[in-house]
């Protein structure tokens, strides 16, 4: 299954940005990890969502 | 940015200041433009996906020229220009490898902003900045 990778474009902005399509060199898991050290997140989508989003964050 | 040292260039670090072994650090430093969606520990020099076009080209870095206070290194400002007919590939960050027998990273910095696509005469502003913690 595809992994559609989206980064946070800054700290607790909720803005995501369309990375591409994990290669087989890729380790979402990982990138995910290393990029939270930085205080961004990462999501994985199995399908495309677009270029970008904004998430909503609900309390 | 948002950057790491993955676990090879951990590995090189040790074994430079434990075992005193440099084979693989070499003579100076490449500065180079990854297309890498989602690079995490275990990405390498050797799975390091980069783009293609006129222009395109690997910097070098000389390790003379590398400004070390505390735990910082820095570098003066480095930048790549795309050529004629742009550059085929989306670039995430850049990252910076030895040129020893087997190239190692040392340093991986993704742009969160990215990633970017370059028609010609595009440009991308780099100027390392690491730190070592």
């Amino acid at each position: 299954m595809a992994q559609h990778i989206y980064l946070e474009t800054a700290e607790g902005s909720g803005k995501f940005k369309y990375r591409g399509e994990a290669a087989a060199s890729d380790d979402p898991r990982s990138f995910a990890k290393k990029m939270a050290e930085s205080g961004l997140r990462v999501e994985v989508r199995d399908q495309f969502g677009g270029l970008e989003y904004v998430k909503e964050e609900t309390e | 940015m948002a950057g790491f040292l993955p676990d090879e260039g951990e590995t090189l670090i040790a074994n430079a200041v434990f075992k005193n072994a440099d084979v693989d650090r070499g003579t100076g430093l490449e500065l180079l433009l990854f297309t890498n969606s989602a690079p995490g520990e275990t990405i390498t020099a050797a799975t390091l996906t980069e783009p293609t076009g006129t222009g395109y080209a690997r910097i070098q870095l000389t390790d003379g020229s590398w400004s070390v206070s505390g735990d910082v290194a820095s570098y003066a400002l480095q930048t790549f220009t795309a050529g004629s007919g742009g550059w085929t590939g989306s670039v995430q960050g850049y990252a910076i490898v030895t040129k020893g027998t087997t190239p190692r990273i040392v340093a991986i910095e993704v742009d969160a902003s990215g990633p970017y696509t370059f028609a010609e005469n595009d440009t991308y502003d780099v100027t390392p900045q690491i730190t070592v913690a």
